[in-house]
């Protein structure tokens, strides 16, 4: 078996910790003796996403989101919606999830169209919602109990219908109002967790790679690992974050 | 400077009076007293600078050795100077400093003030100090927790010094990102920049890829390390500007770097007794502002030379075998330790201490920017030792960039690491993020007979 994992913009959308993700979904499989290469696809970079099984996409900020928007509009929207529609599975965090809704109002009234390639949209808050938080994946989307950091002013809203990734344990989560965190839509988990969230959320990394490699395969298992660093450091944080709560 | 409105008088006998008795308390009060006299009159800063020639330093690595480098200059050359020495750069730090210096009228007793600002503090302290020079030593990602963007600190520093128009402003070169924000500043600048092979040339997260005029990637005549070097846009002419002084990196040691300072068409070699290359933009940065005081190139290359190593950047403690300890706080300047590193000849212990309090930044996931993959190519690295707060992090940190689990231990507390390093007959390297090194410091210093940072 082989997994192709695609970093869609490294450039621009690279805030803290996203090689990190990237780093967890390589070696997890690795230790296991499954294939596994890395392409990065910059702004500009034309290639097609067809051949890939697994993309990501992290964070930005905001000077270069605005070049990165003109390279979504240039074809690299209109592909990452078909890699969508077409069963691919998408990690997307923050600013990566946002682009894949419809638009993204600042709170002082602008409008951003982002893709639209799932229904919903981000609002801008003036308050950020910082800190360490924790959630609750739906059981379609592994049931795993997921641990990390939010940093975002936007407050998404899913369209009626849409499921959400999971429901928010402490902190914030997709607004700071309905509980919900992140999206789940096909194969694609949009979520606001940074921390990097895939090192010590390995049951939530390895969700992922088996959703990428049924997609691909039809069946596929991956033997457990040991992941008594991954467990001390999730643990930890949990322990930490719901006694303080 | 006499005749301080009863105001700022009142302001400042109650911060005098708050060091006082915290003073009576055992404790250093290193921004408490500025903090209590701010709420009586904001403005008393403004009031205690004027008439001291002040040289604020700003900027996201270097900026307390860089202060401590320009501040011993200053005194070597019998020059009465004052300085926050203690990294209290807040503005509640620099209204403390400003009362210590100045008597219960609020007449300066020193001079001139070398004056460490926080980035986003610059815009409020800036306009309050009107220094004489403002030397900004590099721009990175930082606590994305609380700076927010690059953009943001860029436009904090440039409000900042919007307010004082008169300041010369000694700028380093290299940085795309400090050249665009002072594009439209009618400032007069003192360009510096640096050369030499660094250890992992051009390596490192890069935090400014693309021209903040065009949009174009930028492209490298030469590159130090990160987003450092002579940059150049190819595709709208911006360009890395010309630099009045010149700092280049010769050889690196365990323990000094060698340099050469040019200016002038005059070379000026000398050893830099600072452990990590990286400190020779922190020289080069002191070095434009001793300029503008006044200093001639031999004077400065003397007092470069004498530089000692500010709190927890390189301070040595004679505990075990040896500890030395390098504060980290963000990638790009974890990964110039981590070189560092290389430069050891002999056998040694590292310790990482992660922790996550507001000092430190709340997001700890910069570690996972952090090239510990490194770690694995220094055949003289014997034993890590990670702990803090976050300890379990980078024990999952130090296992994804591969290091055999054998040869790392998560220490729970800091009594079990000064333990640790009593016993070790061989060196130790110490990376605390700033709460624990804060925390550490203290340890080391009562075991050793050493100073407490705020009587530095």
């Amino acid at each position: 078996m082989e997994l192709k994992i695609c970093h869609i913009y490294p450039d621009a959308l690279n805030l803290y910790g996203d090689r990190g993700n990237i780093l967890c979904l390589r070696r997890r499989l690795e230790w296991r003796g499954v294939g596994v290469s890395v392409t990065e696809l910059p702004i500009g970079e034309r290639d097609s996403l067809g051949d890939f099984d697994l993309f990501f996409l992290g964070g930005g900020q905001d000077f270069e989101q605005q070049l990165l928007l003109e390279d979504l509009r240039a074809g690299r929207g209109e592909s990452i919606r078909s890699a969508i529609e077409d069963g691919k599975t998408f990690l997307a965090i923050c600013g990566g999830y946002q682009i894949l809704g419809r638009s993204y109002k600042t709170w002082d009234g602008k409008q951003m169209d982002y893709i639209g390639a799932i229904a919903f949209e981000t609002v801008g808050g003036r308050e950020r919602m910082v800190g360490n938080f924790a959630f609750q994946c739906a059981e379609e989307s592994g049931g795993s109990e997921v641990v990390g950091f939010e940093n975002h002013s936007g407050r998404t809203l899913l369209d009626a219908g849409v499921e959400p990734l999971g429901r928010v344990l402490c902190g914030h989560g997709n607004n700071g109002a309905d509980g919900a965190e992140g999206v789940r839509y096909r194969n694609v988990f949009g979520t606001y967790c940074h921390g990097p969230v895939l090192p010590k959320n390995p049951e939530f990394c390895d969700f992922l790679l088996l959703t990428a490699l049924r997609r691909k395969y039809g069946a596929a298992e991956l033997e457990p690992l040991e992941d008594r660093e991954e467990r001390l450091a999730h643990q930890t944080e949990m322990n930490r974050l719901m006694g303080s709560k | 400077m006499s005749g301080l409105g009863p105001r700022a008088l009142a302001a400042l006998w109650a911060g005098k009076l708050t060091k006082l008795f915290l003073k009576l308390l055992g404790r250093g009060g290193t921004t408490l007293p500025g903090r209590v006299a701010r709420g009586v009159c904001p403005r008393l800063p403004a009031c205690l600078a004027a008439g001291v020639d002040i040289t604020a330093v700003s900027g996201t690595n270097g900026k307390t050795t860089t202060s401590r480098m320009i501040e011993s200059a200053c005194e070597g050359a019998g020059i009465d100077s004052f300085s926050n020495h203690s990294g209290a750069n807040l503005i509640t730090g620099i209204t403390t400093v400003l009362m210590d210096n100045a008597d219960w009228l609020g007449r300066p007793r020193k001079t001139h003030g070398v004056i460490e600002c926080d980035e986003l503090t610059g815009r409020l302290a800036f306009p309050l100090l009107r220094p004489r020079r403002i030397v900004i030593t590099n721009l990175y990602r930082d606590q994305l927790d609380r700076c927010g963007e690059i953009t943001h600190v860029q436009n904090a520093l440039r409000a900042g010094i919007g307010g004082a128009p008169e300041a010369e402003l000694c700028l380093n070169a290299d940085d795309p990102l400090i050249c665009a924000l002072a594009g439209e500043l009618p400032n007069a600048v003192h360009w510096f920049s640096v050369e030499g092979d660094f250890p992992g040339e051009g390596e490192g997260p890069n935090d400014a890829r693309y021209c903040e005029r065009c949009g174009a990637p930028y492209a490298y005549e030469r590159r130090s390390f990160a987003h450092l070097g002579a940059w150049y846009c190819p595709e709208c002419g911006a360009a890395h500007p010309r630099a009045e002084l010149l700092a280049e990196l010769r050889q690196e040691g365990e323990e000094s770097s060698e340099i050469t300072l040019r200016w002038e068409g005059e070379s000026y070699p000398l050893t830099l007794p600072l452990p990590g290359s990286y400190h020779v933009y922190n020289a080069a940065a002191a070095a434009t502002a001793l300029r503008s005081l006044g200093f001639t190139g031999t004077e400065t290359a003397v007092a470069l030379e004498h530089s000692s190593a500010a709190f927890g950047r390189g301070e040595s403690f004679p505990l075990g075998g040896g500890v030395q300890m390098m504060l980290i706080k963000n990638p790009a300047g974890c990964d110039r330790v981590l070189h560092h590193l290389s430069t050891y000849t002999e056998p040694f212990t590292l310790a990482v201490l992660l922790n996550d309090e507001t000092a430190d930044g709340t997001d700890i996931s910069w570690i996972w920017d952090a090239d510990f993959e490194r770690l694995g190519s220094l055949g003289m690295l014997r034993e890590i030792l990670v702990g803090g707060k976050r300890g379990e992090e980078l024990l999952l940190r130090m296992k994804y960039a591969g290091m055999d689990p054998r040869r790392v231990r998560l220490v729970h507390d800091l009594t079990e690491l000064v333990s640790a390093l009593r016993e070790r007959e061989e060196k130790c390297v110490v990376m605390p993020t700033y709460t624990a090194m804060m925390a550490l410091r203290p340890l080391l210093v009562k075991e050793t007979g050493g100073r407490e940072f705020w009587e530095q």
